[in-house]
């Protein structure tokens, strides 16, 4: 925790450092990956809903999927470029010292300037929670779970896809694959896509589990209770599989090396 | 004397840069097709199996193969990769202008997308996800207008690479480009499905013109010679434009160094 505090303040200095850049960079984060939910507000201000799902509705699943990609950009894009510290050779200082290597690549850096996604995704979230009608207090304690299980999922993702780079080098390309688009698909409702596609986000990149299918059960399309505790199981088997991956590239990684 | 010969010797020679990662670009082609998928499967479920629901389709994977031309290019032009590393000060020594290499520059890696990126994903959503092929004398009047929006496009990322050479850092505003991208250049969406204010706005932008105008001219909705002349008027103003903030950018930069 005292390495984390140390981080953050140190990263925070550093890119406050030069104002207008910072300022520049939070509005760029906020309207860049904004700009994908406007073109969807557009076409359902024109045609009112998609396969049944109203625009407060998508707006709300669209806000927990980039809210937990926000904060995951915020405090672990150490994954995101984890081919850089592979590739560079800067990954084997990192194994000599006595933190575990994945708190480490986590906390290269805090990156402030992705604060302008997640207020975009608190945004986007208020304005649709503040327009849905099935809302009741009980809902107000589950939704918070679901940013943090969205967070939860990102992370653990972003975890598996790095790891790919111990046999790969490269995998900024399998991550905007497996991660990035993935992501996208989990901001609309699951029945717009052909089964194939839909079974992969529910099973392989379980993003289904955290968007799609609690808000089944939340707008009262579904009765289906265990779609309520699908962003749990979603979360622990993907947290898994990602640990597991990992530890397994490590492994490889250090028997390759000098 | 500079000669066209010296500017072709530099687009091989970013050409054959970018083929070595090819294996990495068609994981990336796949992901690109994902988008794709994404965005067809949500104008399918609004607009159904219809004429306007395939035109959409056609109109969408169109752009989405010409995104790599018009919308994925180099980040400023490879200028703020030069300025991170220092060899922007050989750049100034070359007999030409940063202007003329970088385009040349640009020009070499945009010859490798047409062959391995928009190729592949324009023939796959022919052949998979029935794009209608361009009437006969649809194709060299779009080729053209595809053309003059590759140069349109080439010279705003040429200003974010200049942004770079004043500011250092081009996150912001290379989020900023994203975001005008994404919701003017009408590459996600055909542009009759924005409310009439909004198009009337976007018509005098430049970004329209590198996606939205020759996808139309494409599909048979927009008079070439119209287009045409509208391009080229964009294509002066930022030529105009470019040529003298290069002078002055690079002139004060050439102080620095001194």
């Amino acid at each position: 925790m005292t390495l984390f505090v140390t981080l953050f303040k140190a990263s925070l200095k550093s890119d406050a450092q030069y104002k207008f850049d910072f300022v520049i960079n939070i509005i760029g984060n906020f309207l860049g990956l904004f700009a994908d939910f406007l073109i969807v507000a557009f076409i359902l201000l024109r045609f009112q809903s998609i396969d049944g799902w109203e625009l407060h509705e998508v707006a709300l699943m669209y806000a927990i999927v980039e809210f937990g990609f926000g904060v995951y950009r915020f405090i672990g894009d150490g994954f995101n470029n984890f081919e850089q510290l592979i590739l560079s050779g800067k990954f084997d200082t990192l194994l000599i010292r006595p933190a575990p290597a994945l708190v480490q690549v986590m906390l290269q850096k805090v990156d402030f300037k992705r604060l302008g996604m997640i207020l975009q995704a608190l945004a986007v979230g208020i304005w649709g929670l503040s327009n849905v009608n099935f809302i009741s207090t009980t809902y107000y304690i589950y939704l918070p779970i679901l940013l943090v299980a969205s967070v939860a999922m990102n992370l653990a993702i972003s975890i598996l896809l790095a790891a790919i780079a111990f046999w790969t080098g490269k995998n900024e390309d399998i991550i905007i694959l497996g991660h990035y688009s993935t992501r996208k698909a989990a901001s609309y409702p699951a029945t717009i896509y052909h089964s194939i596609f839909t079974h992969a986000l529910t099973f392989i990149i379980p993003f289904f589990t955290i968007s799609y299918y609690p808000l089944l059960y939340l707008t009262g399309k579904s009765k289906q209770i265990l779609f309520l505790i699908a962003p749990i199981i979603g979360v622990l088997v993907i947290s898994f599989l990602a640990y597991m991956v990992w530890n397994t590239g490590i492994k490889r990684y250090s028997s390759t090396g000098t | 004397m500079i000669d066209i010969l010296q500017g072709l010797a530099l687009a091989k020679k970013s050409f054959e840069r970018d083929q070595v990662y090819l294996l990495n670009h068609i994981v990336n082609n796949i992901g690109s097709l994902v988008f794709g998928y994404i965005n067809v499967r949500i104008w399918l479920a609004v607009l159904g199996n219809t004429v306007e629901g395939m035109e959409a389709v056609t109109y969408l994977m169109v752009n989405q193969a010409g995104l790599w031309l018009v919308m994925f290019l180099p980040y400023g032009c490879y200028i703020p990769k030069k300025v991170h590393d220092g060899s922007i000060a050989y750049e100034m020594l070359r007999p030409y202008s940063l202007l003329y290499g970088s385009f040349f520059e640009v020009l070499g890696h945009i010859v490798y997308n047409f062959l391995f990126r928009s190729m592949p994903i324009f023939l796959f959503s022919v052949i998979a996800m029935g794009v209608a092929l361009p009437n006969i004398h649809q194709i060299l009047p779009y080729l053209i207008t595809l053309t003059n929006g590759v140069i349109i496009a080439f010279l705003i990322n040429y200003f974010i690479g200049l942004w770079s050479i004043k500011f250092l850092s081009i996150n912001g505003v290379q989020m900023l480009y994203y975001f005008a991208g994404t919701l003017f250049s009408g590459a996600f969406i055909h542009l009759q499905y924005y409310p009439s204010y909004f198009k009337e706005l976007v018509m005098h932008l430049p970004f329209a013109y590198t996606s939205y105008v020759p996808t139309a001219v494409y599909q048979g909705q927009f008079d070439f010679t119209q287009a045409f002349i509208s391009q080229w008027a964009w294509i002066s103003l930022l030529f105009i434009i470019a040529y003298f903030l290069s002078g002055r950018l690079t002139k004060k930069m050439a102080i620095q160094g001194g």
